[in-house]
């Protein structure tokens, strides 16, 4: 992600932070992302971070000394730019428009039919995008988008054949012919339903 | 055998890849006698076959040093040069110096060779690798996989043979521990329970003086103790299947399985529709929802659902299914007004409230998730029993609480052994069964005007349990 986009993004988030404090999400090239304290709580990571921040500074003003109202830093160094942006694009909708729990197990293939419209085109991204998505979101600890990016994966497993899977996921089959024998063995139960 | 022998050559190459040449070698190399083995170990052919044999083991190892490198982008240079370090052991006790340092350039010549094969790959490997996952996030994922994609997803590799069976395990925990399925040792003392094996004399308390007490009827009146060392037993319940069709109200219609078991008999259930959850939902004011007997014993003025329960229309029984005290169900009566069946109608259509889903799910996450269910399960009506269908419904207080309450809809008297076999009669009244009888399905007061079901059993005994 460009510093320009993440400047924009900074400057877009910042006006809807005058109501409340704002803190700012710092990724892993350094961009700054400042967010409503309301957004950045989504994450109990940021907000356990946030805590720890207010026991140390149990004794401190809440002005500097020059009297500017004071902006905490949480650095993300797991959370590059490009991810960090959809990270805060997630939970801003989501305080707008709470996404509705997904069933377990799903019940379609289209991420449509279990939720609402706006979150199945938010995680219509590319693979890689994606897998960076769910390693933020666990990292950050963001149960729903945590939820949203796992049920997406799980939605691109369903219906598919071992070798499909395989192919869709990149993964090389480290079997041998007679482990894999075995374990089809085991479920052949399944094979034949 | 001189095939065999021959095929070691560089015909051996292209014959290896059937595995069936292997495996006729490895018969082969069994059968020779051990006392050949020094007379034939001094012939050319024989260390020709090693070093063929050794290259071939080379061969297979850096097959899999590849595959490692492809599927694990972290340690894949500590892999290799692991593997390659580990090569040649057998090699150096039965090779002489010169083949060792032949094979250590062949090697070397692999080692260079393999960043070219790999490098096409590398890039998709490291930046789109779905194992680099945790534990805990690809868990995470299968839980929201059915049984089947399960199943082929345990297929794709080890690491998600291991994650797939964590998963299913996870998930089935409440049953297997419910069941006392997860603990042999929890197993086994049910299993003494059943025949009545006294624990007695393991604690060196054996009163009979035959230190044998695996008999039954053992009874030294120290009750109290054996209590203390008692577990729950597993209950077997049947294993088919249940078919209901055509009922007038569709929530009934379905596969039931049998899921537990009361003082009646065996229960069977089928989940209502999601769509369906919580349609019918009562705002009772006043209600203390802790407390059936506080809703029988104090009933709210205007209150809908002590009107229907006074009036005996649609039975009510509270939290838990078919308790003794709750499972009676009064018909006598069964029979009254058409405007009295009107205006309680009205009552349940004034009840209803859509399904507002909160933002984790709304009443989902109220009610714990729990789905709601079709019965079908015994209960006494006067000194009868009877086969009974209802259906579960959410009940919300003003104050917001949520719980669960059975409406019946539909009975049949019992199934004889002289019209069904013996086994099906643990099952519900078949249909089948019942119109040999003039009988079948009937609805209760409630559901007047709504058509029966049909109630089949299917599948056959021998299934997998």
């Amino acid at each position: 992600m460009d510093v320009e986009d993440s400047k924009e993004t900074a400057a877009s988030t910042a006006d809807t932070s005058s109501s409340g404090v704002t803190i700012q999400l710092i990724s892993k090239e350094g961009d700054k992302f400042p967010v409503p304290i309301t957004v950045s709580n989504m994450s109990e990571l940021v907000k356990s971070m946030m805590d720890d921040k207010d026991d140390d500074d149990d004794d401190d003003d809440d002005e500097d000394d020059d009297g500017k109202e004071k902006i905490t830093e949480i650095p993300l160094p797991n959370v590059k730019s490009e991810v960090l942006k959809k990270v805060i694009e997630f939970c801003e909708h989501h305080l707008a428009e709470p996404m509705t729990e997904i069933e377990k197990p799903l019940k379609s293939q289209n991420m449509a039919d279990v939720v609402q419209k706006w979150y199945a085109d938010f995680v219509d991204l590319e693979q890689v995008l994606l897998f960076e998505l769910i390693l933020a979101a666990n990292y950050m600890d963001i149960k729903p988008l945590l939820d949203l990016t796992c049920a997406t994966v799980a939605s691109m497993i369903k219906g598919k054949t071992p070798d499909e899977i395989r192919a869709t996921f990149n993964i090389t089959n480290d079997f041998s012919p007679e482990e894999e024998a075995q374990v089809r063995e085991e479920n052949k139960w399944c094979e034949e339903a | 055998m001189k095939d065999i022998i021959s095929s070691t050559g560089p015909v051996m190459d292209q014959r290896c890849e059937s595995s069936c040449v292997l495996e006729k070698c490895g018969r082969w190399l069994l059968s020779i006698p051990r006392d050949d083995i020094t007379v034939l170990s001094q012939t050319v052919e024989f260390k020709e076959f090693l070093s063929a044999f050794e290259d071939l083991g080379q061969a297979h190892r850096r097959v899999i040093v590849n595959t490692n490198r492809f599927g694990s982008n972290g340690n894949s240079k500590s892999n290799e040069s692991h593997a390659l370090a580990n090569r040649g052991s057998l090699r150096d006790v039965l090779l002489g110096t010169d083949h060792k340092k032949a094979l250590q350039r062949r090697e070397q010549l692999h080692v260079q060779a393999l960043p070219r094969i790999n490098n096409p790959n590398k890039s998709r490997t490291n930046s789109n690798n779905f194992l680099r996952f945790t534990d805990d996030v690809l868990l995470r994922i299968f839980e929201f996989l059915r049984c089947r994609s399960l199943i082929q997803t345990s297929y794709t590799c080890s690491r998600f043979y291991q994650l797939a069976r964590e998963s299913a395990a996870q998930r089935t925990y409440d049953i297997a521990h419910a069941r006392q399925l997860g603990n042999n040792f929890l197993l086994l003392r049910a299993r003494e329970q059943i025949y009545y094996v006294d624990d007695r004399d393991e604690r060196g308390d054996d009163t009979t003086g035959t230190g044998n007490n695996e008999m039954i009827g053992i009874d030294n009146g120290d009750v109290a103790s054996d209590i203390n060392f008692h577990v729950p037993v597993p209950t077997l319940l049947p294993g088919r299947r249940v078919l209901v069709e055509n009922a007038g109200d569709p929530d009934f219609n379905g596969v039931y399985h049998c899921t537990d078991a009361n003082g009646n008999g065996f229960v069977f259930t089928k989940p209502r529709l999601t769509s369906n959850r919580a349609s019918l939902r009562l705002q009772v004011q006043h209600m203390a929802l802790d407390d059936d007997d506080e809703i029988n014993n104090n009933p709210p003025p205007n209150d809908p659902l002590q009107q229907m329960d006074r009036d005996g229309d649609i039975p009510i029984v509270g939290g838990h299914l078919m308790n003794d005290d709750d499972n009676n169900i009064d018909n006598d009566n069964q029979f009254q007004p058409q405007h009295q069946r009107q205006q309680q109608e009205e009552h349940w259509q004034r009840a209803m409230i859509p399904n507002n889903s909160g933002r984790f799910g709304g009443e989902s996450a109220q009610t714990g998730g729990q789905p709601l269910r079709c019965i079908i399960a015994k209960a006494y009506s006067n000194n009868d029993v009877l086969w009974y269908m209802s259906k579960e419904v959410e009940i919300i207080s003003l104050c917001g609480a949520v719980r669960k309450k059975n409406i019946y809809s539909f009975y049949a008297p019992l199934t004889l052994s002289g019209n069904a076999h013996l086994e099906l009669c643990t099952y519900p009244s078949q249909t089948s069964a019942l119109v040999r009888q003039n009988q079948s399905w009937r609805v209760l007061r409630g559901t007047i005007g709504i058509q029966p079901p049909t109630m089949e059993v299917i599948d056959q005994d021998d299934l997998p349990p």
